[in-house]
């Protein structure tokens, strides 16, 4: 009797003191947790408060997705971004969604769908849209490694917006330039014919010099071996180990050039990004 | 932005501090004997091996297989054991060996 009596006490106790969280009290507890970096807490709220829903915006699967695209999960972001594209009826926000949707295939490493996604822009008569449209392009060529396209793009960017003198459009270039120089076939040529030369062009002094040394050494035990044996005893002896050092030197001198140019390519990436950081929100 | 800004990053590289970091045996060293050879390693890492292509079909490398070896089993026992590493070091026998999906190369751990 005692037990029904508390398990009774209990329930009316809870019904007085407990609510239940409505629709909106559900999305701005997920909205909440996702400015305090609570992905997964905002992911659970706004799945909950969609199920529980009659009908959701456009502007919740954005948000959705949002957070999706926050925690890393572009496949899922892109997916709530394009249920979010269909139910939406602004073109500006349809605009916005696809920016955002071309963003998570940039973070896929999928730069072909990203600039399909681009093609749905409709920017006809919206000249930031259009530039906006137009950075983005450009970057993701420069991700892409089409570096032809990419020059195109940047240079209509850089005319429409007219910012030819900006600071990081400047570093951008000079990183630009020092990338194009360097010739990773020329650097490995060098090093066929002269030993380490091709490390030494691209500034590898230690290894440029190292690969001298250790060939040049070589060379001499080739000839000391000729002078004390025979030719013949040089070529099976030494000439294995020559070849062998003489390749990894030349080899090493090709992948330091290309080394050296994704170096360059990541510092003109990264001033890209800081031309006009406002652009990617 | 931070995000994209994480696609293209290439950091310097910085070798001279790499080769104790990589490898763990370097500096695992209880007596003057093992500092010798694990000094060896350094010198033969940094200046011999560094100009050279993708020779071993081992991993780990036959160098710091040798260098394991001689920390736990001794000088003489290891160097033997370094030895026979080297003349099985040919590829004439890959059904022995698992492969390393990672390195694409045949795992060998010295194993006591």
């Amino acid at each position: 009797m005692q037990k029904i009596l508390f398990v009774l006490a209990i329930s009316l106790f809870s019904s007085w003191s407990v609510f239940s969280q409505n629709v909106e009290e559900t999305y701005q507890f997920a909205e909440e947790q996702l400015k305090l970096g609570n992905y997964n807490n905002s992911l659970l709220a706004f799945e909950r408060a969609i199920f529980f829903e009659d009908h959701t915006s456009a502007d919740t699967y954005t948000k959705l997705a949002d957070v999706y695209f926050a925690a890393g999960n572009q496949e899922r972001a892109i997916r709530f971004y394009d249920i979010a594209y269909f139910s939406e009826n602004d073109p500006d926000l349809k605009n916005v969604i696809i920016f955002k949707k071309s963003l998570a295939y940039l973070q896929l490493e999928n730069y072909d769908q990203a600039l399909i996604s681009l093609t749905s822009i409709n920017s006809f008569q919206n000249k930031t849209v259009a530039q906006k449209k137009t950075f983005y392009k450009t970057l993701t060529y420069y991700l892409k490694g089409d570096f032809a396209s990419y020059h195109e793009q940047l240079s209509q960017y850089t005319a429409d917006q007219n910012i030819e003198g900006k600071d990081e459009l400047l570093l951008h270039n000079k990183w630009e330039k020092k990338a194009a120089k360097i010739k990773p076939n020329l650097a490995m040529w060098m090093s066929v014919v002269l030993p380490g030369s091709g490390q030494i062009l691209y500034g590898d002094w230690q290894n440029g010099l190292n690969s001298l040394a250790l060939t040049t050494g070589l060379i001499a035990l080739y000839i000391n071996y000729i002078d004390q044996f025979s030719l013949i005893e040089a070529y099976l002896v030494v000439f294995p180990w020559f070849e062998r050092y003489h390749k990894g030197g030349y080899l090493r001198a090709k992948e330091n050039a290309e080394e050296k140019i994704d170096l360059y390519r990541s510092k003109a990436y990264q001033s890209l990004l800081k031309l006009h950081p406002a652009m990617l929100k | 932005m931070e995000l994209l800004s994480e696609l293209r990053e290439v950091k310097e590289k910085k070798e001279p501090s790499k080769i104790k970091d990589k490898y763990e045996a370097v500096n695992q060293n209880t007596n003057e004997l093992q500092m010798l050879f694990s000094g060896l390693f350094i010198g033969y890492k940094k200046f011999i091996s560094s100009q050279d292509a993708q020779n071993c079909s081992f991993t780990p490398s036959c160098s710091e297989y040798a260098l394991q070896a001689v920390k736990q089993q001794g000088v003489l026992r290891g160097m033997l054991n370094g030895f026979d590493r080297l003349t099985r070091c040919n590829s004439l026998s890959p059904e022995k060996y698992e492969l390393d999906p990672e390195t694409q190369l045949l795992k060998d751990p010295l194993t006591l």
